[in-house]
């Protein structure tokens, strides 16, 4: 794709001119990679007056609660309940303040069905956007959200920083984060932040294919030089395996839980602090680790509540496993009560010697990296895998893949793929492990399992280092 | 202050005030009653005539509504307690309650226990006042669930939701949509 300046330009309605540069140098960069999409912020005067509004009360309005809905909420659930059909349904029981507990749950489920119930009646739909996902769940739905939501990610990840002692904000632009990932087709683009005054932003592949030359990406890093490198455990472990030295300030690290000793792995093989986020497309951001305890969550976000339910969604006692459930949030387009993340894992609402009032909560078997093997034993990204599903009616899916490298993948579909549509999907997936693997389809009524992918093959990454 | 006290008075509502028509009752008369007993001033000519049925294109039924209304702020709490007058007036010229008679026969607020609830609710919340045992929360998320023209709304909304089920699956498929604002990681 010829990148065009303006087209990434006009994505940012706060654009200033000084930011060319940083576009240049990251988008035009002689080892850049090859970009196919034009993506910005999207950020408006108005949104910005909103996501500045956030920060400020990110800082000042942190509390600490346990089980009990904090007061807080109840305006906010007021609020909505005369706007979303949804809303005042499960709000209808006369004691719903006093016993929100038995306030009706929501789940990923509803968001693909009860959509008109849920988005307030009077929310304008004009600047709604999807955000893709990566496909951590094997529930895939599209996610509206809006631009000023989206917006927020900037403080979070600042205020995150900020707890562990990083204080990053730039008067003149330079490059804010480099997002990496290694699949074998992603969105890559760059852009500029207005939030971090017109700082930079690159997503990029590490996929051979999208390199003119094996050594670009080192030198295009350096020449970058990200304040922020942000990816998930196994593109950071591409990153090192494929001797790619150049070290950022900051290492953020989303989509699974990490232990202690990972962490430190990590922190010793970048040199640089590592904070781990726990982030769903659905809630945004909900936890950053803890700097004190690395294994743990604060509550980032000052406008969530999370709950710990049983399966018959009641509470459990403080320090039980259960599953994590989130009320309210800043996306317009999705308030959120008591939404069931399909994650497990359980709060602890003691004090913390870091000084975050928010409680912190703990990941039980929840998002561990998974990773396919083909038959040379080269590591395959599921991630791979939803790309090629969305294609296709599917509600939910399963995919597994035993030590003898069998891969099966059961699927729920909204109505039978016949043997066409079935055959292409077929070729589409062996593909992705160059054609030589066992790959049974199942169409199935029902799937059981809420992680998407499980696999017999133990991916010790850290292990696997190169170093 | 006790909503569970002001209902009661609504019982001992005398027939006539439901089965009154322009001849028998002057509803300005008795808001003008109400106003002084209140020690409020009473109406202009100008605001009496829209309590006038035979100078108003008001119905009958909101008279009966207006009466009712004057009836119950009647209840001797509001005159031994200073209530606000500027509140008072808000919520006799209420221009929602025109609706509200529309959409509720003027008799069920006196013989529906829910419509009962509604109208006592509706005149502390509009005094800015809470029935006891409650806060401003608890009692604003029991008229929200009591409104008639809250329900009545929602029950629109909710015929409408083919419409707006119909609206999303069109912003959801618009290219735009498709544009998603950068964030920088993902989940
Ligand atoms: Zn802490």
């Amino acid at each position: 794709m010829e990148v065009k300046l303006n087209e990434v330009i006009k994505r940012i309605p706060l654009f200033k001119e000084p930011w060319k540069k940083t576009l240049e140098k990251l988008g035009q960069s002689p080892y850049a990679p090859a970009w196919n999409s034009y993506c910005g912020d999207q950020i408006t005067d108005e949104y910005k007056a909103f996501v500045d509004e956030f920060e400020k009360n990110l800082y000042l309005k942190r509390f600490p609660f346990n089980t009990e809905l904090p007061d807080q909420f109840i305006g906010y659930l007021l609020a909505l309940k005369p706007r979303s059909l949804w809303f005042y349904e499960a709000l209808e029981n006369k004691n719903w303040i006093k016993e929100f507990h038995t306030v009706k749950t929501m789940d990923r489920g509803d968001l693909q069905k009860e959509l008109k119930k849920l988005i307030p009646f009077d929310e304008k739909l004009d600047d709604l956007i999807i955000n893709p996902t990566s496909g951590t769940t094997g529930q895939p739905v599209k996610v509206p959200n809006h631009p000023k939501a989206i917006g927020c990610y900037d403080p979070l990840i600042l205020f995150a920083l900020h707890q562990h002692g990083i204080y990053w904000r730039t008067q003149s632009p330079d490059t804010a984060a480099i997002q990496i990932c290694n699949q074998q087709n992603t969105i890559t683009y760059f852009t500029a932040h207005s939030f971090y005054n017109g700082s930079g932003f690159a997503k990029i592949n590490l996929n051979n294919r999208q390199w003119q030359r094996e050594s670009d990406r080192d030198k295009y890093l350096a020449e970058a030089d990200p304040y922020i490198l942000s990816g998930d455990p196994y593109s950071f472990y591409s990153y090192l395996n494929q001797g790619i030295h150049f070290h950022p300030k900051t290492l953020l690290s989303t989509s699974i839980s990490l232990s202690k000793i990972e962490i430190t792995k990590l922190m010793e093989e970048f040199q640089a602090p590592v904070i781990n986020i726990y982030s769903l497309n659905e809630t945004g951001p909900i936890g950053y680790s803890c700097p004190l305890e690395p294994d743990t969550f604060h509550i980032l976000p000052h406008d969530i509540f999370v709950e710990i339910l049983d399966d018959n969604n009641r509470s459990v006692e403080p320090g039980k496993i259960g599953n994590i459930h989130i009320t309210g949030g800043r996306n317009p387009y999705l308030p959120l009560l008591r939404y069931k993340t399909g994650d497990q894992g359980w709060m602890d609402y003691s004090s913390c010697d870091c000084g975050d009032k928010m409680p912190k909560l703990h990941l039980y078997n929840a998002r561990k990296m998974v990773i396919f093997k083909n038959l040379k034993g080269q590591w395959i990204n599921p991630v791979d895998v939803p790309r090629i599903l969305k294609d296709y009616p599917i509600i939910k899916f399963h995919m597994t893949q035993d030590s003898n490298l069998d891969c099966e993948l059961s699927i729920k579909t909204q109505y039978p793929l016949g043997n066409a549509a079935s055959e292409i999907l077929y070729k589409k997936l062996t593909s992705l492990f160059d054609d030589k693997i066992n790959l049974t389809i199942l169409e199935k009524e029902e799937i059981e399992s809420n992680q998407p992918f499980e696999s017999e093959i133990d991916f010790t990454f850290l292990a696997e280092l190169a170093y | 202050m006790r909503y569970a006290s002001l209902c009661p008075e609504i019982y001992f509502t005398k027939p006539y005030f439901l089965g009154f028509d322009e001849d028998s009752v002057h509803t300005s008369a008795l808001v003008n009653d109400r106003l002084l007993s209140l020690g409020a001033h009473v109406l202009t000519q100008e605001e009496s005539r829209r309590f006038n049925l035979a100078n108003s294109k008001e119905s009958i039924a909101y008279l009966k509504l207006m009466a009712l209304l004057s009836y119950l702020l009647g209840y001797k709490w509001f005159i031994q307690h200073q209530i606000s007058f500027s509140k008072l007036k808000k919520l006799i010229f209420k221009t929602d309650l025109e609706k509200l008679s529309r959409e509720v026969e003027a008799s069920c607020f006196v013989k529906d226990n829910d419509r009962r609830e509604e109208i006592c609710r509706m005149i502390l919340l509009h005094l800015d006042l809470y029935p006891q045992g409650e806060d401003e929360n608890l009692a604003k998320d029991r008229m929200l669930t009591l409104d008639s023209l809250e329900q009545a709304r929602i029950i629109t909304k909710s015929l409408e939701a083919q419409e707006r089920a119909r609206e999303i699956r069109e912003a959801l498929e618009r290219k735009r949509a498709a544009e998603a604002a950068s964030k920088m990681m993902r989940e």
